[in-house]
C-alpha cells in the first residue's frame, strides 16, 4: 500500500540536509504518456488528404471535438486557448486511465525470466501520474497562470489591477482568495479522485483478483479518470471564459 | 505524500513541451488543414453554383437562339413560298398576256392581209372589168343599149 500512496523515487538530490526526490514514477509515467501521445499524433497526421482516411479521421475528430468544446465556452477566443486546453485534456484522459495498463512485469519476474539479477531492481507500476500531488498542483498552477494570462491579454496589466477594486475594493479580497482557492480545488479534486481510485483498485486486486477488478475498474479507472480530466479542463475553461468575457461585457 | 518535490517542476516542463508539440503538430496542423478544406469546399460550392447559373443562362440563350432561328426559318420559308407563288402567277399572267397579244396581232395581221387581198382583188376585178368594158366598148360603141348598160354598171359600181 505504501508503494501506491507514496511516490516511487528513482533519483533524488540532497538540498541542505533533506533528500528531495528528483525523478519519481509520476515523471516517468508522464514521459511514457507523452511519448504515446506524440507518436500517435505523428502517426495519425502523417499524410493529410482532402478526403480523410483512417488516422486522419481520428485526428480530425479529436481536434474538432476539442475545438467545439472550447468554442462553446470561449466563443471566438477558442483559437488561442483550444491548443492548451486540448493538450491538458488529452494528457489527463490518458494519464488518468493509464492505470488499466498496469501490466508491466516487475523486477523479480524479469530477473527470473532473463536470468539477469540486475533487472531485479526494475520497478515501474503504471499508476496515474495524477495521483501525485505535485503533478496536479502543477496542472492547477498552470491553469491559474493561463487564466490570469488571459486576463492580462484581454485587459492589460492596468485593467487587471483595476479589477481588484472594481466594483468595490472589498472584491480585491475575494479575487485574491479566488487565486488561492481555485487552483487548490482543481489540484485537490484531481489528486484525491485519482489517488482514491488507485487505492480502491489496489484493494480490489488484493481482495478479489479474478473478475471483480475488471467490473470495478470500469468506474474507477475509466469513467472516473475521463470524468476528472473533463472536469479539470472544463473548470479551467470557465476561469478563462470569465477572464475574457468580462472584457467583452465591459466593451458593450 | 504531500511533499513538494521536483516532480512539480518536471510536470511543468513536460506539459509545456507537450503543449508546444501538440499545438504545432495537432491543433495548428489539423485545424488549419480542416479550415482550408472547409474554405475550399465553400469555394467549390460557390463556383459550382456560379457555373450552374452560367450553364443555365447559356442554355436559355441557346434555346432562345434556336427558337429565333426556327422562327426565321419558318418566315423565310413562307416568304420564299409566297415569292415563288407570286413569281409563278406573274409568269403565267405574262404568258397569257403575251399569248393574247400574239393572237390579237395574228388576227389583225390576217385581217389586214384579207383587206389587202380584197383591195387587190377589187383592183384586179376593176381592171378586168375595165378591160372587158373597153373590149365591149370597142366592139359596140354605138349600140345604144350597151351604152346604157355600161352607164348603169358604172353608176352601180360608183355607188358601191
Amino acid at each position: 500500500m505504501e508503494g501506491i500512496v507514496a511516490p516511487h523515487v528513482y533519483a533524488s538530490v540532497t538540498l541542505g540536509e533533506r533528500s528531495v526526490p528528483l525523478i519519481t514514477d509520476a515523471v516517468i509515467v508522464t514521459w511514457v504518456v507523452m511519448a504515446i501521445i506524440m507518436v500517435a499524433t505523428l502517426l495519425l497526421t502523417r499524410r493529410l488528404r482532402p478526403v480523410p482516411k483512417g488516422g486522419q479521421k481520428v485526428a480530425e475528430t479529436i481536434v474538432s471535438l476539442i475545438e467545439g468544446l472550447v468554442k462553446d465556452q470561449l466563443g471566438h477566443h477558442y483559437r488561442t486557448y483550444a491548443p492548451y486546453l486540448g493538450t491538458i485534456l488529452i494528457f489527463l484522459v490518458l494519464a488518468n486511465i493509464v492505470g488499466i495498463f498496469d501490466i508491466l512485469p516487475q523486477g523479480p519476474a524479469l530477473a527470473a525470466v532473463f536470468h539477469n539479477p540486475a533487472l531485479a531492481e526494475f520497478e515501474l507500476e503504471m499508476h496515474p501520474p495524477t495521483k501525485n500531488l505535485n503533478v496536479t498542483l502543477c496542472l492547477a498552477v498552470m491553469s491559474l497562470v493561463v487564466a490570469v494570462g488571459a486576463e492580462f491579454r484581454q485587459r492589460g496589466v492596468r485593467g487587471w489591477l483595476r479589477s481588484f477594486y472594481r466594483p468595490t475594493p472589498v472584491s480585491a479580497f475575494v479575487k485574491l482568495l479566488d487565486y488561492i482557492v481555485r487552483p487548490m480545488s482543481l489540484c485537490l479534486r484531481l489528486f484525491g479522485n485519482m489517488l482514491g481510485g488507485t487505492i480502491v483498485m489496489a484493494l480490489m486486486y488484493m481482495a478479489l483478483p479474478l473478475f471483480a477488478p475488471a467490473a470495478v475498474g470500469i468506474y474507477f479507472d475509466l469513467f472516473d479518470g475521463g470524468m476528472q480530466a473533463y472536469v479539470f479542463v472544463f473548470l479551467t475553461m470557465i476561469y478563462i471564459a470569465e477572464a475574457v468575457e468580462t472584457e467583452d461585457e465591459m466593451k458593450q | 505524500m504531500l511533499d513538494i518535490d521536483f516532480t512539480f517542476l518536471f510536470t511543468g516542463l513536460n506539459l509545456i513541451v507537450l503543449y508546444l508539440f501538440l499545438r504545432k503538430f495537432l491543433f495548428r496542423r489539423v485545424g488549419d488543414y480542416m479550415e482550408n478544406r472547409s474554405r475550399l469546399i465553400a469555394e467549390d460550392i460557390q463556383k459550382g453554383a456560379e457555373l450552374k447559373a452560367e450553364g443555365e443562362d447559356f442554355r436559355a440563350r441557346q434555346e432562345e437562339a434556336l427558337t429565333a432561328a426556327a422562327a426565321e426559318c419558318q418566315s423565310m420559308l413562307r416568304t420564299s413560298r409566297e415569292e415563288a407563288a407570286r413569281r409563278g402567277d406573274e409568269i403565267v399572267a405574262e404568258a397569257k398576256k403575251e399569248a393574247t397579244r400574239l393572237v390579237t396581232r395574228a388576227r389583225e395581221e390576217a385581217q389586214r392581209e384579207r383587206e389587202r387581198l380584197l383591195a387587190d382583188l377589187r383592183l384586179e376585178v376593176a381592171s378586168l372589168a375595165l378591160a372587158a368594158a373597153t373590149k365591149v366598148v370597142e366592139e359596140n360603141m354605138d349600140n345604144e343599149r350597151n351604152r346604157r348598160l355600161i352607164e348603169e354598171f358604172l353608176d352601180r359600181e360608183g355607188a358601191a
